[in-house]
């Protein structure tokens, strides 16, 4: 899925990472354990999750019309569907647009939205076709047919549109993630206007079919972005209100980073729809707020829904007087990425060497607690199928990761094997003369960096510390290659659909990095990896599949390639009378489900 | 003669307290203009108190290590590492937040669970260290650019005047963050030269204060200049250097210690407020400003995080304060009469 934007808030599931998917729950046995596994380590940790709100959908007690306000310390990276992958750009995203297939706040399995049924998988899985329904309208009036479905795809793949996962989701044969225009893609047909097919290099349906959930397979007029995707970047996303709308909800106005309104779209057809109910007539969204002020405004307020999480402080005020307008979910996972490609961490040891001395019972507490979370001990979270393969909590038990307040003698041992025998860094550093650490400068970014610091310069480290913007931060240093930083401990991921696939290619294949807007924050690229997550995809048989995500999780902790620090689970909280209607896949609100009253 | 030993004759209204000479067996003994300084320095309690605070403050910032370690509680930088622990040794509690004031942590923890009275105790080296250096360069440049824009006058006067007056309206806290935004990666600025932290810090703190002193000295070299002995000394032969440095510079010693003692304080909190803005010293080191701006987004429910270090700065700005006041009521005991 996306990158969290958890950077925003403190306690919760502030990552940014790229949008991720569904929250996993379904069809495992593994997954639902995983779930329990979370939760009740909330309660055995002195945390009660009894009297939270009820964020579920309830038909019978929501009401048409009014107008829904939300607050975020955070405002928008992308809302052009083509290049959205933030979690809290989907809240925009997916009440203004219509991809094939969608999760529901009371489904973890893909539903049909623009598409009119399940997707068909033929050849072995090499062979995806779908159907989309009849009908359906345009905010210009014009009809959505599969061209216009296909030119989403053929955008997908134009560099300037800066995709962070057409490559790795969507083998199709003939697409060139490379491409610097809206080019034709061969392995794509439409054989009617309701009809798409989609031949793929490998047989990969199965995943695809979870994958055509993502916003970049809404629907967009053929041929309408042309001119504007030719910049770089395509600035279809500069200006969002001349975009054209597919969803219950347009975009009336938007100023950048600070506010934003969302109106009825006159063509949406709710009959045709069938999914969302699009209760409230109006929405209005003011970001850039000071995340504490923002959420103590919202606990005050009847009818406010902040979509970052809590900073701590606040999360604790809430939690002991105002429960019920607090909520937690499982979220995704926390971690801070080590630069496997420039010294010092381009040294397997030395990068076990300091996942061994971090503190990420520390970590836990500056994002929150237990309330939020527990540690973490490898990639593959709770909520994602195969979880429990992958050894659980306890996970795969290497040293270096085993004791989650850091240990300086295992530190020290692979210090010693990197060739160090003082247990201190002397060699050399990158460009920038010391471990670069960049992060969000919003709580618990700075703190969280002060922690991984502390755990390097206990190994002798020199370390930088830059606090810069959320958008700065993905835009300028981890999500750009070239950037060369050292350590970007503020990282989070999200699944975009509940499978371990989501969960691992994007942020460790090296099969999915890009030069820009990359999510493989580590740069990791190691073969074996890469081709161990992509036979895992092939497996169609649940059970096998899962074990042989697990084992690519462990190949991905023996490479060290980050520490892992939290998996999380998302508070967020509401106004006293407002019905906000949380997305597990997305953990955050659903606009088009949440009502005023 | 400029300076020395002095027989001071007083009227007769400022015998008492003030007199330089004594009666002592009969015989009359004189007094130096230092000891007569100190004695009027001396009687002012509150300066007495002040200056009092000031060593003890020197004394404990440059012994911080030794006492951090007698009073028992854990180092400035590391985290509380026992979390989540037994109460008595966790400083944080289930949610991540800070606890208050205890037995373990006198001044309470911050939200990394590091000691505040450890912070507050290193935050003084960083306070002192920066204020000090930073004033010292600028009564050096101050005094030397005073001296001669007063001295010589003319176009070069001129020159230096609207030199000081530019410098005086620059935006210097702006200049400030740009520079911490612009040379904060890698090798910095300029080859290296520039790069966040102490040294930039105590660098714009000076040359954003020097203008302050230059002035006065330019004001009371105008008014030197034109005494006698200068006219004598000149008439003598004497050089331009040698007026300035051994007939103009002895008088500058009493102007010079009072507007040090007072632009002091106003470095101290320059320090802190770059510190805040977060231009200063870089983390994990401990600095009063950042401490309080780290504290300012807790304050509802870690109170002492901002009242503690807040406590240290307007102390030690109080305490400078009261001692320039002291030391220009000792070293001009006329004036206010």
């Amino acid at each position: 899925m996306r990158l969290l934007r958890l950077t925003l808030i403190a306690a919760v599931c502030a990552v940014t990472v790229a949008a991720c998917g569904s929250s996993g729950s379904s069809s495992s046995s593994a997954t639902s354990s995983s779930s329990a596994s979370s939760s009740s380590s909330s309660s055995s940790s002195g945390i009660s999750l009894v009297g939270l709100a009820n964020t579920k959908p309830d038909p019978s007690a929501q009401h048409f019309g009014g107008t829904l306000n939300i607050i975020s310390g955070e405002g928008w990276e992308h809302l052009d569907p083509g290049a959205s992958y933030f979690q809290i750009d989907y809240l925009v995203v997916y009440a203004t647009q219509t991809p094939l297939y969608t999760f529901t706040p009371t489904s973890d399995t893909p539903q049909p939205l623009l598409a009119s049924g399940p997707p068909a998988i033929s050849d072995g899985g090499k062979t995806v076709t779908v159907h989309i329904k009849s009908g359906w309208k345009f905010s210009n009036g014009g009809t959505v047919t599969s061209k216009d479905v296909e030119w989403a795809f053929m955008r997908m793949f134009n560099s300037n549109v800066q995709n962070g996962y057409a490559a790795g989701y969507f083998p199709i044969v003939g697409a060139n993630p490379a491409a610097t225009t809206d080019a034709p893609i061969s392995g794509i047909s439409t054989p009617n206007t309701t009809t798409i097919v989609f031949h793929l290099t490998k047989p990969f349906g199965p995943t695809m079919a979870d994958a055509l959930t993502l916003p970049g397979t809404s629907a967009i007029p053929y041929g309408s972005t042309t001119k504007a995707d030719k910049s770089s970047p395509s600035t279809w996303d500069s200006n969002p209100t001349s975009q054209v709308f597919t969803g219950p909800y347009m975009i009336q106005s938007y100023k950048a980073g600070q506010s934003l309104t969302l109106v009825r779209n006159p063509a949406w057809n709710r009959t045709l729809d069938g999914i969302r109910p699009a209760y409230a007539d109006k929405i209005v969204w003011n970001a850039g707020a000071d995340p504490t002020v923002a959420a103590r405004q919202t606990l005050d307020s009847t009818n406010l829904l902040m979509a970052d999480g809590p900073p701590a402080a606040v999360l604790q005020q809430a939690y002991t007087s105002k429960k019920s307008q607090l909520s937690v979910a499982p979220l995704g996972i926390y971690y801070a990425s080590l630069n496997t490609t420039v010294p010092p961490f381009n040294n397997l040891d030395l990068r076990k060497a300091a996942i061994a001395a971090q503190n990420r019972s520390a970590y836990l507490l500056a994002r929150g607690g237990p309330l939020v979370g527990h540690v973490a001990t490898h990639f593959i979270y709770p909520e994602v199928p195969g979880f429990q393969q992958a050894g659980g909590d306890a996970g795969f038990n290497q040293d270096y990761i085993s004791h989650p307040t850091g240990d300086m003698t295992v530190a020290c041992k692979y210090m010693k094997l990197a060739g160090y025998p003082n247990c201190k860094y002397t060699g050399g550093y990158g460009q920038y003369g010391s471990v670069l650490i960049v992060g969000s400068n919003i709580a618990p970014g700075p703190q969280e960096m002060q922690i991984v610091q502390s755990g390097l310069n206990a190994l002798g480290f020199k370390t930088t510390i830059k606090a810069v913007p959320q958008q700065t931060m993905y835009s300028k240093f981890c999500g750009y290659v070239k950037a060369h930083v050292n350590v970007c401990p503020t990282a989070g991921w999200i699944e975009d659909f509940p499978d371990p696939y989501a969960a691992l290619f994007v942020p460790f294949s090296g099969e999915a990095i890009v030069p820009i807007n990359n999510s493989n924050w580590p740069v990791l690229n190691d073969p074996a990896v890469n081709k161990a997550i992509d036979n895992a995809a092939a497996i169609s048989n649940l059970n096998a599949r899962y074990q042989a995500f697990a084992q690519a999780d462990k190949m991905i902790v023996d490479d060290a390639p980050a520490i892992p620090e939290v998996w999380a689970d998302n508070a967020l909280v509401e106004g006293s009378k407002v019905k906000g209607v949380l997305d597990p896949w997305n953990d955050d609100w659903n606009l088009s489900f949440s009502s005023p009253s | 003669m400029s300076f020395g030993t002095e027989l001071e004759l007083l009227p007769p209204e400022e015998t008492s307290a003030d007199a330089s000479f004594e009666l002592e067996g009969g015989e009359i003994v004189a007094r130096s203009p230092m000891q007569l300084f100190w004695r009027r320095f001396r009687s002012d309690r509150v300066a007495m108190v002040s200056l009092t605070f000031i060593v003890i403050l020197i004394i404990v910032a440059i012994f911080a290590g030794p006492i951090v370690s007698l009073i028992g509680v854990t180092g400035p930088n590391t985290p509380n590492n026992n979390c989540p622990g037994p109460a008595s040794q966790c400083a944080l509690n289930l949610f991540g937040q800070p606890t208050g004031p205890s037995s373990l942590h006198p001044f309470g923890t911050d939200e990394l669970g590091r000691d505040v009275l450890a912070r507050v105790i290193y935050g003084a080296q960083v306070s002192l260290e920066v204020a000090f250096i930073s004033t010292g360069f600028a009564v050096l440049i101050g005094v030397t650019l005073g001296t001669i824009a007063g001295f010589f006058r003319g176009w070069v006067d001129s020159l230096l005047s609207r030199f000081m007056d530019v410098v005086l309206a620059f935006p210097v806290l702006l200049f400030a963050i740009g520079l911490a935004s612009a040379c904060a990666l890698g090798k910095g600025c300029l080859g290296g030269l520039i790069t966040p932290g102490r040294e930039t810090l105590i660098v714009v703190i000076a040359l954003a204060s020097w203008p302050y002193l230059g002035r006065i000295i330019r004001g009371q070299v105008l008014s030197i200049r034109e005494k006698e002995y200068i006219e004598a000394a000149r008439s003598l032969g004497a050089s331009n250097s040698r007026i300035m440095r051994r007939e103009i510079l002895p008088n500058l010693v009493a102007p010079i210690i009072v507007y040090t003692s007072l632009i002091l304080p106003t470095n101290i909190l320059f320090e802190a407020a770059l510190s805040f803005l977060g231009v200063g010293v870089q983390p994990p080191t401990a600095s009063w400003g950042q401490m309080i701006a780290d504290a300012s987004s807790i304050f509802n429910t870690a109170w002492w995080y901002l009242v503690f270090p807040g406590a240290a700065l307007v102390l030690t700005v109080l305490a400078f304060n009261l001692v320039g006041d002291g030391l220009q009521d000792a070293l001009n005991p006329r004036a206010g009469r």
